[in-house]
């Protein structure tokens, strides 16, 4: 018999940079162990999640990181009186730090996470990649943080072009010459701040691979991906399971070195020459998670049974050769429901 | 096989992106035309019956001709490339040299795709 649990999911958003906030609720839905209540934590009234009554029971808006700690735990406590959530999954990188810092309050009002640590989150953010990869020993990409686009002048000895323009939390873009990196620093600046972090561009095919870490060394879930399909802003529209050893490899590397706590993802680009770059680690699930589902890894279900306690046994296998094919579905929404949640907060 | 189903085979198997194999890959024979090198499928690859190829260790994916499917079949088997290449030339009407040119071209194709491996 299934436990009943209500589960709190972030990243309910589906533009052109999903969130995964929708594919971990698929995931929970489809648990054998656990009869899920979901709970939507929105940012935004469009969020299409929080239309989607047959995946989501209820909605609360919650405030920007931006607003800090105080705001967000006055307001889940406000949901959690109502609700009584036993485990959130945040889903964004910039929420993710107001949430760790909330995990002992949190946990006093019986909600759980499973998130990794505040020095693992800082180690593997993009401006200290280059340190991140020797001290663990793994291959990344030169790179350079800056704050000013007078740097990016100053950067010909050490970088040839093309060059990456990365932001700190999302978007990258290849940049040919200085003055296309100007346009893209400014950009991506006014979007997500600074610092802008310039990459080395690797030529090659782009690997993902998504994953559980267990805090101690361990790797519960692993399932790697090869984007077949890849948007204008870099998110795979379409991929496959892919039997790479080498790649499982240096996610069990990555999870020995680290103690990786918690899901994530491993940006990875193999080189013409066969090697794999580690471009980015995001310290969460992705947005393509519902692929690493189909191939029999249920990660959000494991997720919320290490955020409870339960036992969790690593994932053995997965299917090799299944594919996730992305769809755009509009739905039709009566304003009733959109006014409730701009201005009640809740639906 | 005449030349131009020869063209065919190998045009099929080339990707749908129309990536072509670089210069520079070694051939499976050497200069003098002697087919010395041990050829390795990779064991990842499969083949369906319509000829749609899978490389599941790297996700890529391309189409051949019912020749490419007998000839990958073949490499799956075990066979060596001097067998599959005396099978082929004794099953179609081809000269040695435009056979020798054209399966060159086609094991380069295999290599660039990572479906074999030349040691």
């Amino acid at each position: 018999m299934k436990r009943k649990i209500t589960v709190g999911i972030t990243g309910l958003n589906a533009i052109d940079s999903p969130g995964p906030g929708v594919s971990v609720i698929r995931g929970l839905l489809e648990s054998t162990k656990y009869e899920c209540r979901i709970i939507g934590l929105s940012y935004e009234s469009l969020e299409p999640g929080i239309y989607m009554h047959n995946l989501v029971d209820k909605s609360y808006s919650i405030p920007y990181p931006s607003a800090g700690t105080q705001i967000l735990m006055e307001r889940l406590e406000y949901i959690q009186e109502k609700e009584q959530m036993d485990v959130i999954i945040p889903n964004f990188d910039a929420e993710l730090f107001l949430f760790m810092k909330l995990e002992s309050e949190l946990k006093n009002l019986g909600i759980s996470m499973f998130l990794p640590t505040q020095k693992q989150f800082e180690e593997r953010q993009k401006h200290n990649l280059p340190e991140f990869g020797k001290k663990y020993d793994i291959l990344v990409p030169f790179s350079k943080t800056i704050y000013s686009t007078a740097e990016l002048y100053g950067l010909g000895e050490e970088f040839e072009y093309p060059i990456v323009v990365k932001g700190k939390y999302y978007e990258a873009s290849v940049a040919q010459s200085a003055d296309q990196a100007v346009n893209y620093f400014h950009k991506i600046s006014s979007k997500w701040g600074l610092p802008i972090i310039i990459q080395q561009f690797v030529d090659g095919s782009e690997y993902n691979i998504t994953g559980l870490g267990d805090g101690n060394g361990n790797m519960l879930a692993a399932v790697p991906m090869r984007k077949q399909y890849i948007t204008d802003k870099g998110k795979a529209w379409g991929g496959i399971s892919i039997d790479d050893e080498e790649m499982i490899e240096l996610t069990r590397h990555f999870l020995e070195q680290t103690k990786w706590k918690g899901g994530f993802e491993l940006e990875l680009m193999k080189s013409k020459e066969g090697k794999f770059y580690l471009l980015e680690i995001n310290p969460r699930i992705p947005a393509w998670i519902y692929l690493a589902i189909g191939c029999g890894q249920n990660i959000p279900e494991a997720l919320v049974a290490l955020a409870l306690g339960d036992k969790v046994e690593p994932y053995q296998s997965y299917d090799v050769g299944k594919m996730f094919i992305r769809y755009a579905w509009d739905m039709i929404v009566d304003v009733e429901e959109y006014q409730k949640i701009a201005t009640l907060g809740e639906l | 096989m005449d030349d131009k189903n020869l063209e065919k085979f190998i045009s099929a198997a080339k990707t749908s992106s129309q990536l072509t194999a670089p210069k520079g890959i070694k051939t499976v024979f050497d200069t003098n035309g002697s087919q010395n090198q041990n050829i390795m499928i990779n064991k990842n690859v499969a083949v369906s019956d319509s000829g749609f190829v899978l490389n599941a260790s790297t996700g890529e994916s391309f189409s051949v001709n019912p020749i490419g499917v007998e000839i990958i079949n073949a490499l799956k088997q075990g066979k060596s490339i001097e067998e599959i290449s005396a099978e082929l030339l004794n099953s179609y009407d081809v000269d040695f040299n435009t056979f020798e040119k054209d399966m060159n071209d086609f094991m380069d194709m295999l290599k660039f795709y990572h479906v074999i491996d030349t040691k």
